[in-house]
């Protein structure tokens, strides 16, 4: 649904722009747009995020890229920092965790390698970004918060903005989702000393986990790990990372 | 008497605040950052003195009221500022992304050493007393050395929050014995009442930083802080939750739960794992059989000797008693862990001989360098918790570290019998830059210098994030190896021959990596990030830097910056005073002095850490002489200054002394242990009695103008003393500490003969 404010564009006073993007504001706050949100005022900062930051640094699937154009990102900062969402960096989200870069989103969404009829398993909403990118791909994503004030924040955040086939649960995500499992890919978004096993037991065979492994206090490898029909695993380093810890490391 | 006294504890406040502020530091936002905290100082020591300039002579006059202001004002500030401190929301990892970082980083530093000015003014007024000078001069230094002891007190005996009532109350009293004695009697039952107050408010919890790895862990839930022990090492924490697990590079192969755990954390930072006692719960938990660390056990098939070097919690001695190890000891210099063991053997899961196993190893107090050398073990283990307590948030790349030195490391070797394995675990990284540095480092040590010796006697276990490097004192046994591959191969854990594949240290070097061996003179195991990297980072190309940042070099290079901004506005605010033809050759001259005396002080405290691991007990234990022995050699200058030489002898005598110290101090740990602090107190005092000559000698170059001059060259030598501080910072790590041996002499060299060129001009004594 095209936000109303789309056919205002001409307006040049200033108080009648502050007005304006009180405006838009309530409305986007107040309406449930769907996922792809279409022309919206900060459609071009995304278009810019994912062809400066995202396809500029070698990301080429175009599910991904999608996603990442349509998921509004502005809605899962802190309103202070969201003139700041689409730069190209982390921000802060409150208790000591973060909202990741951009490009880092993807990355792990491209090597997740989802596919439509997809089932994810996510430890660690933070606040809802990276299960709502997945989300636009995915059939299914279940996604574990260990705070409950961010649990509670990202999922009311994600079913305002109609992300229907996001589940969030507060709660330890170190035990998986038993319930569902086993699960198709896995994504872990914070720093990890090792993989725990009950996420690697609830990893399909031929299915993929993307997580950032070793010292949780500096500097992490992002590890694809791949089960494969016989059950081994391998793994593969993809780049040096920096996540907040894994809660319980 | 009483303003003699009021200066006693208004300098026993400034003290006693400088190293209470390391501590602050260490809790709130990096592990203990000496070179910043001194820094701070000497930059409260600058603006001061700027104040005083600007106020002329002014101030003096109005000395009987501006005195007890300055130390009601360092009363006042001592504790909100700690606060402030501790509330700063200061995020290293995003300073190059979002520039409230940098407000905050500057707004972290401005208020730290705003007590410094306060003090510092007050201190300065009445030294302007001519005749009286050497009377404050002597309570000054008295001062000094009473703060070191009150801090070092205060840490041992006060819980952290209340270190900020040390120098409130010392300050405190400074002030109310000012006010008795510039006959401000009428306010003194007010500022009596508003003292008392100040020391009678809540200190309030213990604050952390946001991002500690402490704070992440208070959070969860049902967390509780199980134990808490204090020390000058800082403050220790056992923080236990349900949701804590932690396992680092356990094989995926590994079926079956983890058992209770805490983490054991020293000033919010992990530095271990402690398994918790539980009903039914085995004694030996066995994740313990499945992390790389466990490998060195595979070799040895009778009851091996272990030596774990650093408490990590007591999961090593757990891990080498559940390999069958004959016995087991642990050498740790902290005294809180040790108290720490002594007051909650609870924590800890039952040994074999029914008490706590933690009771049933040898638990030794003691530097790990000192103590080295003198047993015969199987197995040497530098766990991976003495490693991360290191390396903690790319902080640790700019702090010494003695015991993975190659020095360091042929200590661990000549403790084991000929058979014997150092087993050191680390993080794996890629590229894997710590490893490959210390296997640069191995490669100096004799017996593994000849080509094949590191490849025959060195294998690296590698798993999914961690690597257990084991250092054979002999060729690696064929039945050993076997055994070693088959357990590498039930875990799915790789064996590595060094040599087998990978980049070299050298073709890394190209990449911009420093991965030179560790040494004595160049102690910084985990700085592997090149100058170059770093320049790019702060020129702009931050991505292929900034994962492996190391944010605590970062902090130096601004401190340096700032530093040279302060002192290039001071100069363009004050102009070249005195404003005759020896202005700039004393300019030079007292800039020569400021970098000169902090490089020797900085040399010092770091060459300290062979004999004195806690940061803030080596920094006590040298900044102290140093200014009680600088304060006496001022008294001589008068006497010098008629010798034959006119005081010539002094700078190049500085200069060889340096060269001595630096050369004497690793000789100090033959000596016994309790007397180690002792004799670096009695090596460093010639010295230091020394460099309190040339700043008084340069002051009686000028002799007239004096209220004006004595605040200018205050200000300048605190300036160039922060520059000193910072620039000695980032020296050591990039060129080794020899480097700061030649700046230091070169600093003293230049300045005597700028003094004897000056003298030359038409001395005005």
């Amino acid at each position: 649904m095209p936000l109303p404010g789309h056919r205002n564009e001409g307006w040049h006073a200033p108080v009648r722009r502050v007005v304006f993007t009180a405006v838009v504001l309530a409305f986007a706050a107040l309406a449930t747009p769907a996922p792809s949100a279409g022309k919206d005022p900060t459609a071009s900062s995304r278009e810019a995020m994912v062809r400066t930051q995202i396809e500029a640094r070698g990301i080429r699937d175009q599910a991904v890229l999608q996603a990442m154009r349509q998921v509004p990102r502005h809605r899962f900062v802190p309103e202070a920092r969201g003139k700041e969402a689409y730069g190209d960096h982390p921000l802060p989200i409150g208790l000591g965790q973060t909202i990741s870069q951009p490009y880092i989103v993807a990355l792990m969404t491209e090597l997740l390698a989802l596919e439509e009829d997809h089932k994810l398993f996510e430890l660690g909403t933070g606040s809802g970004y990276q299960a709502a990118v997945a989300s636009r791909i995915a059939a299914r994503v279940f996604t574990v918060e260990i705070y409950e004030q961010l649990a509670a924040s990202a999922a009311a955040r994600l079913r305002d903005l109609g992300y229907e086939n996001v589940a969030v649960r507060n709660g330890d995500g170190y035990s998986g989702w038993p319930e569902e499992a086993p699960f198709d890919a896995i994504v872990v978004t914070a720093a990890a000393d090792h993989i725990p096993p009950p996420l690697l037991e609830q990893l399909k065979p031929g299915g993929r986990m993307v997580i950032p492994l070793g010292n949780p206090f500096f500097v992490q490898q992002l590890v694809l790990v791949t089960k494969d029909a016989e059950g081994r695993i391998e793994e593969t380093p993809v780049i040096p990372v920096r996540f907040v810890p894994l809660l319980g490391h | 008497m009483r303003l003699p006294l009021s200066v006693f504890w208004l300098s026993a406040s400034t003290l006693s605040y400088e190293i209470i502020v390391i501590r602050v530091l260490a809790r709130t936002h990096w592990q203990p950052f000496v070179t910043l905290a001194i820094s701070t100082a000497l930059l409260g020591f600058g603006l001061a003195g700027t104040l005083m300039v600007w106020s002329g002579a002014g101030a003096f006059g109005r000395r009987g009221a501006l005195y007890p202001l300055a130390c009601a004002l360092a009363a006042l500030s001592f504790r909100p500022v700690v606060r402030v401190a501790e509330a700063l929301d200061l995020i290293p990892g995003l300073i190059f992304s979002d520039p409230g970082q940098w407000l905050s980083l500057g707004g972290l530093i401005g208020v730290l050493t705003l007590p410094f000015v306060f003090a510092s003014y007050g201190l300065a007024l009445p030294l302007l007393e001519r005749e009286s000078v050497g009377k404050f001069y002597g309570s000054n230094l008295a001062g000094a050395c009473a703060g070191v002891a009150l801090a070092l007190g205060g840490m041992e005996l006060l819980p952290p929050q209340y270190l900020a009532h040390v120098p409130s109350a010392s300050a405190g009293l400074a002030c109310l014995l000012a006010l008795s004695h510039y006959g401000h009697r009428r306010s003194l039952p007010a500022a009596a009442a508003a003292l008392a107050a100040l020391l009678a408010l809540p200190a309030g919890p213990v604050a952390y930083g946001p991002y500690k790895d402490i704070s992440y862990a208070l959070l969860l839930p049902d967390s509780r802080t199980l134990a808490r022990s204090w020390g000058a090492a800082g403050l220790l924490e056992v923080v236990g939750a349900p949701a804590m697990r932690t396992a680092p590079g356990l094989s995926t192969r590994f079926r079956g739960p983890l058992p209770p755990q805490a983490a054991l954390y020293r000033d919010g930072d992990r530095v271990g794992t402690l398994v918790l006692s539980g009903e039914g719960q085995d004694a030996h938990p066995p994740y313990l059989q499945w992390q790389t660390a466990a490998a060195p056990y595979v070799l040895f098939q009778d009851h091996p000797r272990v030596v774990v070097l650093g408490f990590d919690g007591g999961e090593e001695a757990l891990r080498a008693s559940a390999s069958g190890a004959g016995r087991v000891q642990v050498i740790e210099p902290d005294a809180a862990v040790h108290g720490l063991v002594r007051d909650h053997p609870g924590l800890f899961p039952p040994g074999p001989g029914g008490r706590p196993f933690v009771r049933e190893v040898g638990l030794v107090r003691s530097n790990a360098r000192w103590r080295l050398g003198r047993g015969i073990a199987d197995i040497v283990v530098i766990p991976l918790a003495g490693n991360l307590a290191s390396a903690v948030a790319g902080f640790g790349g700019a702090e010494e570290d003695y015991l993975l030195t190659a020095q360091g490391l042929e200590r661990a070797l000549e403790e084991l019998g000929t058979d014997g394995v150092l087993a050191i675990t680390g993080w794996k990284q890629e590229p894997p830059t710590g490893r490959m540095k210390i296997l640069a480092t191995i490669g100096t040590i004799p017996g593994f210098q000849e080509a094949g010796q590191v490849r025959d006697k060195v294998r690296v276990v590698t798993g999914w994030s961690t690597y257990t490097m084991l250092v054979s004192r002999k060729r690696l046994e064929r039945g050993g190896l076997s055994r070693l591959e088959s357990f590498c191969s039930a875990r799915g854990f790789l064996l590595w021959t060094p040599g087998e594949y990978g980049p070299s240290a050298a073709e890394e070097g190209r990449e911009g990596l420093d991965l030179r061996p560790a040494t004595d003179a160049r102690p910084y195991p985990w700085h592997t990030l090149g100058a170059g990297l770093l320049l790019k980072a702060l020129g702009g190309e931050r991505e292929e830097v900034l994962p492996r940042m190391e944010w605590g070099l970062l902090f130096l290079v601004m401190a340096l910056a700032l530093a040279l901004a302060f002192i290039l506005l001071f100069v363009l605010l004050t102009g070249r005073r005195p404003s005759n033809r020896k202005g700039l050759p004393l300019l030079v001259y007292f800039g020569c002095l400021g970098v000169g005396y902090m490089v020797v002080e900085i040399l010092v405290i770091k060459r300290s850490g062979l004999l004195i691991p806690e940061p803030a007990r080596a920094a006590a234990l040298v900044v102290a002489p140093f200014l009680i022995f600088s304060g006496l050699g001022s008294f001589a200058v008068i006497k010098v200054e008629r010798s034959r030489l006119a005081g010539a002898w002094v700078f190049p005598a500085v200069a060889l002394g340096t060269v001595l110290l630096y050369l004497a101090i690793p000789a100090l740990l033959t000596a016994p242990e309790p007397f180690q602090p002792f004799l670096l107190v009695a090596l460093t005092a010639p010295l230091a009695l020394i460099m309190g000559l040339p700043f008084p000698l340069g002051l009686r170059v000028q002799s007239r103008d004096r209220e004006r001059f004595v605040p200018w060259a205050w200000a300048l030598s605190g300036y160039t003393s922060t520059l000193g501080s910072a620039l000695a910072g980032v020296m050591a790590v990039f060129t080794g500490l020899g480097a700061l041996v030649a700046l230091a002499a070169a600093s003293y060299l230049a300045a005597g003969v700028i003094l004897v060129a000056t003298r030359g001009k038409g001395s005005a004594l």
